[in-house]
């Protein structure tokens, strides 16, 4: 399983790879902090979760979900947010993300939710 | 009287004689015709008696016959036995048996009692006679013819035929001397009605003859009565149909009998109509002037048996609707017997008549006024200087009395100050020609020396004579010192003007200059003011302001004032702002004239509102850039504060944990140190969110304005406990940060008042899309105010709404009542 991070902090980046290293089913973790280099990312690792940062400047986070959402193969989306409001998550949610979690309140729910999906996918085949 | 008296006693005595003696005629001839009809009576019944008596006296004598035949045949029979006698002697007996019946008919009429026993005597005679010879009859059938014979020898045979014939001759007797007795009768009654019916006769006669001659005499006087009454009755008809008055007739029960054609007139009925109807009705009359329905006259004249006098407060009231004033008067009818009988009603129009009286006495008392209106003073003058009369404000005028007049101390020519000698000369002279003259100033002096200006006119009395005339006299004192006021006021008013430092002045319908005071001359940069006198001052205005200043002056000849601020450019080429006020002139018929404007010049006024135009521009802007400035730096703050801050915060928090999870088991005092650390985390987090929200909400950048609303509505709701409605559009608009940040904080502001100022229980708001505009509306139900007062107040909170409404380029509106609530629209161009 490749799993793709896009944060505007590095510590994030750094904090959450910890946070994964002990999942054996993930072969690869890539990541940046620039929205701009995440669609490349994006299309060159092609991950099966993303974990994307929807505090980013601008409309860069939807931007990006937009993008994750018109491709074929989508991966799942994670989206993670400092206080977002509950009007700005149900657009994400319209948009279409899986998951929304809270990285300062709910960090620790993120391993669960790979492991959740490996499961799913394994089960699938 | 007399006459009259006399008259009927005539009338009754040849009527009651000519009656009386017609009656006394009727019963005498009368008894007379009784008399004969009794005594024609008599003379029948005893006619019939006598005629019975010979009847009766030949039917005895016939039976006496029969019996003598039959006796005659008996004694054949009883003598000779010859049977032919039996058959003779049968027929005989039935013979006298037919009389017999017959006489005894006779008998029972008992017509005369002194006949009856003979009747009586007869009848048993007779019985006895044929039962006599039917005995010997009876013999002589049994052959005893012996018998017989001797029967009929005996004296009883004899005697009966004897007795029969010797009462046959006595009734023959007493029947003659009945005759007898009768013819006398018959000649005494006869004398006797001849001399009663000679004497009946000829009284008859006379009184006939009497009664007509005395008939004949009444005939005449009623047929010359007739001719008389008929001759009066014309006579009356033509005189009361040729009355001017009407002339109503009516019976004594009210009822019309008769109207005359001036009635008809004034009534509007016409006789046929007016007949038998009740007096009110045809003869509808009110009071002239309570208007109220009056009692009839003629009930009146009737109830009281008395002559109604003529009454001329009376309104009579037509059938066509027409109204008369009349008078009018009435006398009751008398039958012969003397009672009332009804009532003639005279009334005339008085209309015409009354209103001449009127205006006769209008006439004479606007005469009498204008004689004694206490504001000019009357006299009545000669040629010769004397007063013949004046009234009582010449009197008081002048200080004289009543006694003076009536004195002759009052003289005109004496009166008349020297100076004025020679003017009360030519007005004389234009008496003289033309019967009047023009008024004129002069002055009297009083009786106690003062002198008294007045204004004087006078007419003569005759344009034949103008010797004698009436002359009004007016104090003219308050006018001579109204005069001097005004005169005084002209020359306060010309220095006021003269000193006036603004402009004033008049011009006409065209425009043109009329006066100028020495300002204005100093404005238009004249030398004096015939320099400008009579020109067009609207060439002096700048091209630009001339249609206004033109608008103006319409205005104000329109009856409106205005004021009006222009340019001009003076004589001299100087330029100068004006602002003038200008207002219409009037004369003193209230129309307008001309235009008064008062100007001042403004030229230093509009150069400083210039500089505070710009002042406040450049003001706005500069608050503009600031706003703008602070708005970036609190998205800045915002942003680095919950982005940067909040990433920090979040590491620190995923650090604690780890800690926490890592040294939790070994160390119980590291462990509840890196609770409390996470615990203090949360509450930095927290208080992080919301000083970046509060600095600026990342939504209003995220979302969009209408989100960005809403989010601070609930906020908004969560804090105060306020309900709150928001009414947006469907779809987020496309705005630019200004505009989005510009509403977002007038929405902010206006909450913020309502949470200190409002009171209010509900508030909504709208953002709505209106053509190109957007229009935004806060609308709470607090406690309002009145827009005079905020105002006046100029609360900072509302002072920005209008800065950050101006700064969009849009309008800024606050509707507010007290107890109503509040309305803050602002509406914002050509953004969408």
């Amino acid at each position: 399983m490749k799993i793709l991070i896009v944060d505007s902090s590095t510590e994030i980046i750094q904090r959450l790879k910890e946070l994964l290293q002990d999942i054996d089913e993930i072969v690869s973790i890539y990541s940046t902090t620039f929205s701009s280099k995440a669609a490349t990312l994006f299309e060159d690792s092609k991950p099966d979760v993303v974990l994307l940062d929807l505090n980013l400047p601008g409309n860069q986070s939807i931007d990006f979900l937009k993008l994750i959402n018109a491709t074929p193969k989508s991966a799942l989306v994670i989206g993670l947010f400092i206080h977002l409001d509950q009007l700005l998550q149900n657009q994400f949610n319209k948009i279409g993300i899986d998951y929304l979690i809270d990285k300062y309140d709910d960090f620790e729910k993120i391993p669960g939710i790979i492991n959740s999906i490996v499961r799913s996918r394994k089960i699938a085949g | 009287m007399y006459k009259q008296i006399k008259f009927k006693i005539s009338r009754l005595i040849s009527k009651r004689f000519i009656l009386f003696v017609f009656i006394f005629s009727l019963l005498l001839l009368g008894s007379l015709t009784y008399r004969f009809a009794l005594q024609n009576n008599w003379l029948e019944n005893e006619y019939n008696l006598q005629l019975q008596h010979v009847q009766f006296n030949n039917e005895i004598a016939e039976l006496n016959y029969y019996i003598k035949s039959a006796e005659s045949a008996n004694r054949g029979y009883a003598f000779k036995g010859n049977k032919e006698f039996v058959i003779s002697f049968d027929t005989t007996i039935d013979s006298i048996n037919s009389l017999y019946r017959h006489i005894r008919n006779l008998e029972n009429r008992k017509t005369n009692p002194a006949f009856a026993p003979l009747f009586l005597r007869v009848d048993s005679l007779i019985q006895q006679k044929v039962a006599f010879m039917k005995l010997v009859k009876s013999l002589s059938d049994n052959h005893e013819y012996k018998m017989a014979a001797d029967k009929i020898t005996t004296r009883e045979g004899r005697h009966l035929a004897d007795t029969i014939a010797a009462l046959h001759k006595q009734i023959s007797n007493n029947i003659s001397e009945g005759l007898k007795s009768s013819q006398t009768g018959f000649l005494h009654i006869n004398r006797n009605n001849n001399n009663l019916a000679y004497t009946g006769i000829g009284i008859a006669m006379l009184l006939i003859i009497l009664t007509f001659y005395l008939l004949l005499i009444e005939i005449r006087k009623t047929k010359k009565t007739s001719e008389e009454l008929k001759v009066r009755k014309e006579l009356y008809k033509v005189t009361i149909n040729s009355l001017s008055e009407g002339l109503i007739l009516t019976d004594k029960d009210g009822s019309i009998v008769y109207l005359n054609p001036a009635a008809e007139k004034l009534t509007g009925w016409s006789w046929q109509d007016a007949q038998k109807q009740p007096l009110h009705k045809v003869f509808n009359v009110v009071n002239e002037e309570s208007g109220k329905p009056i009692e009839n006259v003629v009930s009146r004249i009737i109830n009281n048996e008395k002559n109604v006098l003529w009454e001329n407060n009376t309104l009579l009231k037509a059938k066509d609707s027409g109204t008369f004033i009349i008078s009018n008067s009435g006398t009751p009818t008398h039958d012969e017997k003397g009672n009332v009988s009804g009532a003639v009603l005279l009334f005339n129009d008085i209309t015409e008549l009354k209103k001449a009286e009127d205006e006769l006495r209008l006439s004479e008392s606007r005469t009498r006024k204008i004689f004694e209106f206490d504001m000019i003073g009357f006299m009545y003058w000669d040629i010769n200087g004397e007063i013949l009369d004046a009234n009582d404000r010449f009197l008081k005028m002048t200080g004289y009395s009543k006694q003076d007049l009536h004195e002759n101390k009052i003289n005109w020519s004496k009166m008349t100050p020297p100076e004025y000698a020679e003017l009360d000369r030519i007005a004389l002279e234009q008496v003289a020609s033309t019967g009047y003259c023009l008024p004129y100033d002069k002055e009297y002096i009083r009786k106690d020396g003062s002198r008294m200006p007045v204004l004087l006119g006078g007419t003569a009395f005759d344009g034949n004579n103008p010797e004698m005339g009436v002359a009004y006299v007016m104090d003219i004192s308050e006018r001579k010192k109204a005069e001097k006021n005004l005169a005084e006021s002209k020359n306060y008013l010309r220095t006021i003007l003269e000193t006036e430092p603004e402009c004033v002045k008049v011009l006409n319908r065209k425009g043109e200059l009329l006066s100028m005071n020495p300002a204005g001359l100093a404005m238009i940069e004249a030398d004096n003011e015939q320099q400008v006198l009579g020109h067009c001052m609207t060439e002096l205005v700048d091209e630009k302001y001339r249609a206004g200043f033109t608008r103006l002056s319409k205005e104000v000849f329109n009856g409106h004032s205005g004021t009006f601020e222009f340019q001009i450019t003076g004589l001299k080429g100087g330029h100068h702002w004006l602002e003038t006020h200008a207002v219409p002139l009037k004369d003193s018929a209230g129309k307008i004239t001309n235009l008064l404007g008062v100007t001042r010049n403004i030229t230093e006024r509009k150069k400083a509102e210039e500089e505070i135009t710009n002042t406040t521009e450049q003001l706005r802007q500069l608050t503009a850039h600031l706003q703008n400035i602070r708005e970036e730096e609190r998205t800045h703050m915002a942003r680095e504060i919950h982005d940067e801050l909040g990433q920090q915060l979040t590491v620190m928090k995923m650090d604690v944990a780890w800690l926490n999870d890592k040294v939790g088991a070994y160390d119980e005092k590291i462990k509840a140190r890196a609770i409390e650390l996470q615990k203090m985390l949360d509450h930095t987090v927290v208080t992080v969110r919301r000083l970046a929200y509060d600095l600026r909400p990342s939504m209003l950048d995220d979302m969009g304005l209408g989100a960005a609303i809403e989010w601070q509505l609930n906020e908004f709701k969560k804090r105060t406990g306020t309900s709150i409605s928001f009414e947006r559009m469907n779809e987020e608009l496309d705005l630019t940060d200004d505009i989005k940040t510009g509403l977002f904080r007038i929405v902010q502001e206006s909450l913020t008042n309502v949470s200190r100022y409002a009171q209010a229980k509900n508030v909504s708001v709208s953002l709505k899309q209106g053509d190109k505009n957007l229009h935004l509306t806060i609308t709470d139900d607090g406690i309002g105010f009145e827009n005079e007062t905020i105002a006046n107040k100029r609360t900072l909170g509302i002072i920005g709404v209008k800065e950050r409404a101006a700064n969009m380029g849009g309008d800024y509106k606050i509707v507010s009542k007290p107890n109503k609530g509040t309305s803050i629209q602002v509406t914002i161009p050509n953004v969408v």
